[in-house]
């Protein structure tokens, strides 16, 4: 896929727990596994502005477009 | 998905699987008899042909039980997966109103154009209000199912959107 999830990038940068977040926003732990994996088809304006909310960063610091070819 | 529904669609898909080999039984014996010449020897029962000779008769009998099976078979699928959890299972019932309406479309023209290619001279279509209603109804039903099944994509997707 185009789009690239680079959640688990900022987890790691933040040194802050999946648990925790999904706790933040208000998501199960399943959804945001498979949100860090790229397996959804979209993501809410709400759960993203809670991410960057939680881990103090730029929309564009968790989603990134990466050309195919 | 509560078990009350669950039981409920256990049951109703034991009926209809009665109901099928009924139907195929019953087709298959009433077909036979046609073509054997014996329309009124089936016991109590008398197979209505509308004046259509045995064969093309025994053929559009044979055709129509094989397309209600079929959508019977339609129904069985989907309350299979009503059984295992899905809460509804939209494609399987699309088949099911699409082979309905076929057998009911099959019973108002196989008939007829059976006749026909068998030497019949003209054709003749009997349409009765019955039968116009039971095309609405399953043309109705197809019609409402395909706007279910774009229903459970939408919520699909939207179950897939964190």
């Amino acid at each position: 896929m185009a789009i690239t999830v680079r959640l688990d990038v900022m987890l790691a940068l933040r040194k802050a727990r999946s648990k925790d977040l999904a706790a933040y926003v208000g998501i199960t732990e399943t959804n945001l596994s498979l949100l860090k994996s790229g397996r959804v088809k979209g993501i809410r304006f709400e759960t993203l502005e809670k991410i960057c909310q939680y881990l103090d960063c730029q929309p564009g610091d968790l989603l990134v477009w990466e050309p195919d070819a | 998905m509560t078990n009350d529904i669950r039981l409920a669609a256990r049951r109703l898909r034991y009926v209809t699987q009665a109901g099928i080999a009924l139907v195929i039984g019953g087709s298959i014996a009433a077909a036979g008899a046609l073509a054997a010449g014996r329309a009124d020897g089936l016991g109590v029962l008398r197979i209505e042909t509308e004046g259509l000779t045995p064969w093309p008769a025994a053929l559009s009998l044979l055709a129509v039980g094989i397309l209600l099976a079929a959508a019977l078979l339609q129904l069985v699928r989907m309350l299979r997966q009503v059984e295992a959890g899905a809460s509804f299972a939209a494609a399987p019932l699309r088949g099911f109103a699409l082979f309905l309406f076929l057998a009911v479309l099959a019973s108002i023209l196989l008939a007829p154009l059976l006749d026909l290619a068998f030497g019949g001279r003209r054709l003749v279509l009997a349409v009765s209000g019955g039968d116009a209603l039971m095309l609405f109804v399953t043309g109705l039903l197809f019609f409402v199912a395909k706007l279910l099944d774009e229903a459970q994509r939408v919520a699909d997707d939207a179950s897939q959107i964190v």
